[in-house]
């Protein structure tokens, strides 16, 4: 059943903290940065108001918040951050540690290029930097998704088969500073009860004893988290996070769908939401705000009988990517738009992933070129994408040679 | 001017002025009319005194596009010093309002305005210091750009879907005083608004 | 976690956490030095018992358990580091060089 929602204008950093707000994490620690600080700013003010209950941490710079994570989820709460480039960089190192002691901390990261120059606008390198972390990894398109992204993130990590964090990205400014016309539930009681009214606290065997995956001094056995580990069983404890990952999709799944029967939304399948991309002969792969626009100027062509598709990536990790070869067979174009700087490398981070699961396809799509655009908020506009449209068609037709790489909106 | 698109407005302003907040408070409007809308600023590291963007759109389905507006069917001009910057984002057939004393005509001369936009005038300094006693104009504008919407025939909201945003938007931040000031300056905007 | 047999990824806990006590880990034979408490000069002020990283100092409580009536190194786990020795206000321990 759709629960009763009600309709606000809200742009998507505001979306994010009202999701907190309804959950009502234990604890949140963050520092401000743009373009995340109206999420700390707005979750502040209900923290100061007393519309929620939970602890509010100021810690003197990101790496401290995500440290203030680490504790408070072994201790057992449900914890919450927000962040963005050079600050999420800050956190690099203890982002491992979060995976590895298997924390279920959320964390919104408004996608924000990495200095320098010192750049405070929408690209998706900072989160690329991180996509080695062990973290789940969700994209969203506008601030309508980020809200119910950020609930569904909890639900997904505090799942006992997956215990890792979720990162929900959505784009600097293009997302977090977008109002927009959205819904949130009315009461905030339908939230609770979908992720929990209490984080759910893991059980784990020790010693012939079953015991809270906590720092619980009322644990039978008391545990160690984080001590030192050899080679003899590094290995075979990271073996544990691949194996854990692997439980994500159908997980991300069935938040999903769950979701969708209280609110009505659903986002494809959780990992991919393709547009028109069955039928398509060309088909556009992309993430976060730019899959709106795409899709937009796809509705275009559509109507003119060209078959565009746009297939957008909600979930980068762990990667769908047997899907994506799946929806990818046999097309004529698949053209990769990748926000995300890519000095050094064959192609950006997105297209990597999707050239290695075609590499393995025994049905690979004719032609697949990569499109780096959008870095330091350089606009993706409608006339530029159609323009990129132009050029696939002509690829399409045989009427320009494909290529591995161009960049959208530079100045050559 | 495209069919099936979302309406866009581009607010124009100095740093301090209020341009974010007219862009919430038309799309808060529209919300209040029953439309999508989407508002947003272009950011920059924030400097009170320098020229600033805000976007609006408005349509009457969900907005996928996310990126800014360049060619808009309005462009609001919060501060007139800036108005030279107009024609750089209407669109053919679009109106440009502009703050200032001088004469929509007088403007459109000066400025270099092409024959098929219109140009709109509104002294919204003068009003914002006779309602609110502060030179912040961008309620103003937003009152004459209502007019302008009925004059271009856009039904997408009203004068009092606006007034209801203002309401909600800053009565949430100011004390009824300033709210009825903004409210007055609307109205006063609305009435007193000029076209060549 | 070396020793005996080596576990596979699914037979151990996640998260990196022990499974097994710091107790099963005889630091004893690590030591160089061995501390020697002279119990004539000792007044039982317990310094070393706080000190000690390794909890190696064992207190025996007198029978109604007001007070501890004598101190002693537990030897299984001393690494012979020497702070007790070096904290000890009446200089009741001594490091003297362990025989092998």
């Amino acid at each position: 059943m759709v629960e009763e929602q009600v309709e606000m204008l809200l742009n998507g950093d505001f979306a994010v903290a009202w999701a907190w707000k309804h959950v009502e994490p234990d604890v949140v620690a963050a520092f401000p940065i743009t373009p995340q600080t109206l999420i700390v700013e707005k979750f502040a003010e209900f923290v100061a108001n007393g519309e929620v209950r939970t602890q509010f941490i100021n810690v003197e710079s990101e790496h401290s918040a995500i440290s203030a994570m680490v504790g408070a989820a072994a201790a057992g709460a449900r914890t919450a951050t927000a962040t963005a480039a050079n600050g999420l960089q800050l956190m690099h190192e203890i982002l491992y540690i979060v995976s590895s002691m298997r924390l279920p901390v959320m964390m919104a990261v408004a996608n924000r290029a990495v200095s320098g120059p010192i750049n405070i606008h929408c690209d998706h390198t900072d989160a690329m930097g991180q996509r080695d972390a062990g973290w789940i990894m969700l994209f969203t398109e506008d601030a309508q998704e980020a809200y119910d992204t950020t609930i569904q993130a909890f639900k997904i990590s505090e799942n006992p088969d997956v215990l890792l964090p979720t990162m929900v990205c959505l784009d600097g400014f293009l997302v977090s500073h977008t109002a927009m016309n959205l819904k949130v539930f009315g009461n905030p009681k339908i939230v609770k009860d979908f992720v929990g009214e209490v984080r759910p606290v893991a059980r784990i065997k020790l010693m012939g004893e079953e015991v809270e995956l906590s720092l619980n001094p009322r644990n039978k056995i008391p545990l160690t988290f984080g001590p030192f580990c050899y080679y003899d069983y590094y290995f075979e404890f990271k073996r544990q996070q691949i194996e854990a990952m692997k439980a994500v999709p159908e997980i991300v799944e069935r938040v999903n769908k769950e979701y969708y029967e209280l609110s009505g939304r659903l986002y494809g399948n959780g990992r991919l939401v393709p547009w028109n991309v069955d039928d398509a002969d060309i088909v556009a792969v992309v993430m976060g705000s730019a899959a709106g626009t795409l899709r937009w100027v796809a509705r275009k062509y559509r109507e003119r009988g060209t078959k565009i598709g746009i297939l957008k990536v909600r979930m980068f990790r762990p990667f769908p990517w047997e899907e994506v070869q799946k929806l990818l067979e046999n097309k004529e174009v698949v053209a990769v738009f990748d926000r995300a700087q890519d000095a050094g490398a064959m192609v950006g981070p997105l297209s990597l992933e999707v050239l290695s699961a075609l590499y393995y396809s025994k049905n690979r799509p004719k032609n697949t070129v990569t499109y780096i655009f959008g870095l330091g908020g350089r606009d993706l506009t409608p006339e530029l994408a159609e323009k990129t449209f132009e050029e696939l068609i002509r690829i399409k037709e045989g009427k320009e040679k494909p290529f591995i790489k161009k960049y959208i909106g530079v100045r050559e | 001017m495209q069919e099936d698109k979302p309406f866009e407005i581009v607010f124009l302003a100095r740093g301090g002025q209020g341009a974010w907040t007219s862009s919430i408070l038309i799309a808060q409007a529209a919300l209040r009319a029953g439309k999508y809308a989407q508002s947003f600023p272009e950011f920059g590291p924030e400097r009170s005194g320098a020229p600033v963007k805000a976007y609006a759109r408005i349509h009457d389905k969900p907005i996928e596009i996310h990126a800014g507006i360049t060619q808009a069917e309005i462009v609001a001009v919060v501060d007139g010093t800036l108005s030279h910057m107009a024609k750089d984002f209407i669109r053919d057939k679009g109106a440009i309002v502009i703050n200032t004393s001088e004469s929509p005509a007088e403007l459109k001369k000066k400025l270099g305005i092409p024959e098929s936009v219109k140009i709109y005038t509104v002294d919204g300094t003068r009003i914002a210091l006779e309602t609110l006693k502060r030179p912040i104009a961008n309620t103003a504008i937003l009152g004459s750009v209502i007019k302008v919407l009925e004059e271009l025939g856009v039904k997408y909201l009203s004068l009092n879907d606006l007034i209801y945003a203002v309401r909600e938007v800053l009565g949430g931040r100011y004390s009824e005083a300033i709210v009825k000031g903004n409210i007055d300056a609307v109205e006063r905007a609305y009435k007193e608004v000029r076209g060549e | 976690m070396s020793g005996g047999e080596l576990k596979k990824w699914h037979e151990i806990p996640i998260a990196g956490i022990p499974w097994k006590f710091s107790t099963e880990y005889k630091t004893g034979d690590w030591r160089s030095e061995r501390p020697i408490i002279n119990h004539n000069k000792c007044v039982k002020c317990l310094f070393c018992y706080i000190y000690c990283p390794e909890m190696s100092i064992k207190i025996n409580w007198t029978s109604d358990g007001s007070r501890p009536e004598k101190v002693e190194v537990d030897y299984e786990f001393c690494k012979g580091c020497g702070i007790c020795a070096e904290v000890c206000p009446v200089k009741a321990i001594n490091m003297e060089l362990e025989k092998r």
